[in-house]
């Protein structure tokens, strides 16, 4: 069987690279005809694929072929932009070649750039560019003409704020990169191209800020992206999996964000971000654990409100992993820690219910996880429906039902809830609860300690890139603190992270603003 | 051994070990209270249990459950014959005991309860001035219907208030037992009729042990001037009577310091109680300027006097009723001269209660608008 695997395996992998390799090896040609006939076998069956002949009015000996995919282009573009001017111009060659005169004098696109391999060309079309061939020249003109539908620029629905800037990326590519060199209008911002995905050659940009990133982590994550070899990458996390640090730990070591005031924020603490054609999700590294409690708009509202919902989300995470454990813990084992009047009500209400407590908050966790998962993925109107009766059945029919008994459906709830407090922390928080609550089941309070232990060696051996995720500096700093429980005022935070930002800790000094 | 086994195996013996301590609440009765009387085999132990049911629709409610036995844990084993669940102590807070059972020495039922890893230590002891424990468990508090609750809060209250000793745990009771010259007060409480249908309980004073056994118990009314001897009062109002003309006023003391003295004469040990009190009038006698220092120092004298009456008072119902402890007295004996206590603790009871008790008060008007010093 295994002997069987490794011959497919390697079968997949001459293929694969037999693909690669023919592409780049098939050079223009400088006859029309033949480049027009490896098109076409190239696009064998794709109908969408079109080859254009243009013959110059004035010189009908000039030929040219322009191949496009319909419904990529912009075709008012094309048509006013390179047709129109293929046609009616003629370029003067006495001091260049063709491919330039036409490039240079009768072409009105911007950045006409020449290509010399057969791959470059089916890249540039399948992206909506348009490419010219000229006669007698061994290398082709891409052109860029997109036209191709996008979404509009709107909010990221997983990142509302309530102030602050209402933009979020798009799944264009250089759409957002324009927003990323909107906000950094310095030279110092490096844009690195690459592509990943054998057969997608999906375009990503590592943006960095050259005078402050972390050159380790820079080098480890360019190592790491070298080495993917996968069919296609439709989404980031396809990159965030293939590069993270522990591949099998539920805590990440990389960001996502939709936002690009949020991406240029973590440029300027000397971070990395990794944009992805295709989708609005950027990653960012190295990523350290507190940034799973901050939020864009801690530094658009009152840092007094901010700190208080930063220590609000970080009791939120402890509550939504320890309420079902510690609940299960003081009313099977535990007792005598309970207030006598509390102790009888709980004990009222459990007098008839068949089920053991263990049993019944598992049950009703993995209700609450069925009903949110059907009100994420059910049309808006019907999944609000569903979550409404879905709660009502459960929580009150189930508790008349003596199936479970209420302060379970209160437990569960506050669980739930407090787990909405931090969504970065969504798959984090529910393996977490699962395997403290098989601990808290077994053993009591020992077991919930011993289980919490584990759980606490593991988020401290947590690394992004070469740093440590949970106490990144070893040594305790003051002005490493401004930004962790709580958020210091702006004039306070005089300097960057000093993990991260290697090459200069130190920020322009804000000086305290006592203007009175 | 490699790193990666041992997470393994400590989750294997956690569950190898763990869980056997798993209950369910539904498996439990839980006890309010315990009342140990005396009975023919032995011991009658009647606990009171939460009726979890009944709670449900009308609040928290109980009902008592008696069983028999040669000694308290042989009775609590008679309850395996009588119910289908465990007994769960945790939420256990008073236990009662009968007035035979306290005459017969409480001792060994202290060391046995504090053996008893179900039993907390610090659960309250109280007496019962009726017939039996019994009846106290059965009865219920004027505003909360499980008895045992309602002694243990009024306990508590009490204790806020007037400060020790009404408050006393098993292990604080077999720490008197056991100190030399200390005697042992555990609160004393009675079932009263307070209409046809109701019986309620009520804390009467205090029931106070020699060595083990109870002596005798002192009247509600005393517990104020007992804890000005032992200094240990929080707040009292003391009523006294103006000598010339006879009128009734009220101080409301709030600030005692007792100072406790003793010396020997030959063969005679005196003991002297100096009491120095402060407070506010409560309840002023009409007409009177208090500005006039002679009116307060008269004031003063007189409420000095009553206090001191009171504790003479109290000191000759000690003796009478047997005490020759009265105070406390050997416990600081004890304590400041080691010499003596040897000398006298081999002496009868007799011997002893032949100490003279002085008793000295000063009493302080705080409220009265005079500037001190002038």
């Amino acid at each position: 069987m295994s002997r069987q695997k490794n011959q497919s395996d390697q079968q997949v992998a001459q293929q694969v690279q037999k693909l690669n390799e023919e592409l780049k090896g098939t050079p223009v040609s400088p006859n029309l005809a033949d480049n027009v006939q490896t098109l076409k076998s190239l696009f064998d069956k794709d109908d969408t694929f079109l080859v254009r002949e243009v013959q110059n009015q004035k010189d009908p000996a000039q030929q040219y072929v322009v191949a496009y995919c319909a419904g990529m282009i912009d075709n008012g573009f094309v048509s006013e932009n390179i047709i129109w001017p293929l046609t009616y111009s003629e370029p003067n060659t006495t001091e260049e070649n063709l491919l330039d005169a036409v490039a240079r004098q009768v072409l009105l696109v911007h950045n006409p750039t020449p290509i010399e391999s057969f791959q470059q060309v089916v890249e540039a079309v399948t992206y909506g560019d348009s490419v010219l061939f000229v006669p007698g020249e061994n290398k082709a003109l891409t052109l860029s003409t997109q036209g191709f539908p996008l979404r509009g620029v709107s909010e990221p629905n997983g990142e509302i704020a309530l102030s602050g800037p209402k933009e979020g990326f798009g799944e264009s590519l250089i759409l957002n990169l324009a927003f990323l060199h909107r906000r950094l209008r310095t030279h110092d911002l490096k844009m690195e191209m690459r592509s990943f995905g054998v057969r997608s050659r999906t375009q990503a940009c590592i943006c960095y800020l050259d005078s402050l990133v972390n050159r380790p982590a820079l080098e480890e994550l360019l190592r790491r992206l070298d080495s993917i070899e996968i069919d296609g990458v439709l989404d980031s996390n396809y990159l965030n999996e293939l590069i993270r640090d522990n591949p099998l730990s539920p805590f990440r070591s990389t960001g996502y964000t939709e936002r690009p005031d949020v991406v240029v924020g973590k440029l300027l603490e000397g971070r990395i971000a990794i944009v992805l054609d295709g989708t609005p999700v950027v990653l960012t590294i190295p990523y350290l654990f507190i940034e799973n409690f901050q939020s864009n708009e801690d530094y658009y509202l009152s840092f007094y409100y901010t700190s208080f919902s930063r220590m609000l989300r970080m009791v939120g995470f402890l509550l939504s992993i320890l309420t079902p454990s510690l609940y299960l813990v003081v009313t099977t084992y535990h007792y005598e820690l309970l207030p006598t009047s509390l102790l009888l009500n709980i004990a009222s209400e459990r007098l008839n219910v068949p089920f053991p407590m263990a049993l019944e908050l598992l049950l009703m966790l993995v209700m609450f996880d069925i009903l949110r998962e059907t009100g994420v993925r059910m049309t808006s109107g019907v999944g609000q429906a569903m979550s409404v009766v879905g709660a009502l059945v459960l929580g009150s029919a189930a508790v008349d039902a003596k199936i479970v008994s209420s302060l379970v459906i209160i437990m569960v709830a506050l669980t739930g809830i407090t787990s909405l407090l931090v969504p970065k922390l969504n798959t984090p928080t529910l393996m977490a609860r699962m395997f403290l609550f098989v601990f808290a089941a077994f053993g009591g309070f020992p077991g919930l300690t011993m289980g919490c232990a584990f759980l606490l060696i593991h988020m401290l051996r947590l690394k992004s890139f070469g740093l440590w995720q949970i106490s990144p500096t070893g040594d305790l700093q003051y002005q490493q603190f401004k930004d962790i429980g709580f958020r210091a005022p702006l004039w306070q935070m005089r300097q960057r992270p000093a993990a991260i930002a290697s090459q200069l800790t130190r920020l322009r000094p804000a000086k305290r603003r006592w203007w009175n | 051994m490699k790193p990666k086994l041992i997470a393994p195996m400590l989750c294997l013996l956690l569950l190898l070990s763990g869980c056997g301590n798993y209950r369910e609440l539904n498996e439990f009765d839980i006890v309010a209270g315990m009342a140990i009387d005396q009975s023919r085999e032995g011991y009658k132990v009647t606990l009171e249990l939460i009726d979890l049911e009944g709670s449900l629709q009308e609040g928290i409610k109980s009902y008592p459950v008696s069983l028999e036995g040669a000694t308290v844990p042989q009775a609590l084993e008679q309850a395996k014959s009588k119910l289908s669940r465990q007994f769960h102590y945790g939420n256990m807070e008073v236990i009662v005991l009968g007035h035979q059972v306290a005459e017969q020495g409480i001792a060994s039922l202290l060391d046995g309860f504090l053996r008893d890893v179900n039993i907390r230590e610090t659960i309250q002891l109280a007496v019962s001035l009726g017939d039996t424990a019994e009846e106290i468990l059965s009865a219920k508090g004027r505003d909360l219907s499980v008895a045992s609750y309602a002694l243990s809060k009024m306990i508590a209250h009490a204790n806020d208030t007037q400060l020790q000793p009404r408050e006393v745990s098993i292990y604080n009771a077999l720490d008197a037992l056991q100190t030399p010259g200390k005697s042992l007060i555990l609160p004393a409480v009675k079932a009263e009729q307070t209409n046809q249908e109701d019986v309620c309980i009520q804390l009467e004073g205090l029931a106070v042990f020699e060595q083990d056994s109870l002596s005798y118990t002192l009247p509600e009314a005393y517990i104020p001037f007992y804890l000005f001897g032992a200094g240990r009062l929080g707040s009292h109002d003391l009523a006294f009577e103006l000598p010339e003309s006879g009128e009734k006023s009220t101080i409301h003391i709030t600030q005692s310091k007792t100072k406790r003295s003793f010396w020997q004469e030959g063969e005679h040990i005196a003991f002297l109680l100096d009491i120095r009190a402060k407070g506010q009038l409560d309840q002023a006698v009409a007409g009177v300027d208090l500005r006039d220092p002679s009116v307060k120092a008269a004031l003063e004298q007189a409420a000095a006097q009553a206090l001191r009456d009171r504790m003479l008072e109290l000191l000759d119902y000690q003796r009478q009723q047997g005490d020759a402890n009265a105070a406390d007295w050997e416990h600081d004996i004890y304590m400041k001269d080691g010499s003596l206590w040897e000398a006298i603790e081999s002496k009868s009871k007799e011997a002893r209660s032949g100490v003279t008790m002085e008793v000295n008060v000063t009493v302080e008007i705080l409220d009265s608008g005079i500037v001190r010093g002038v």
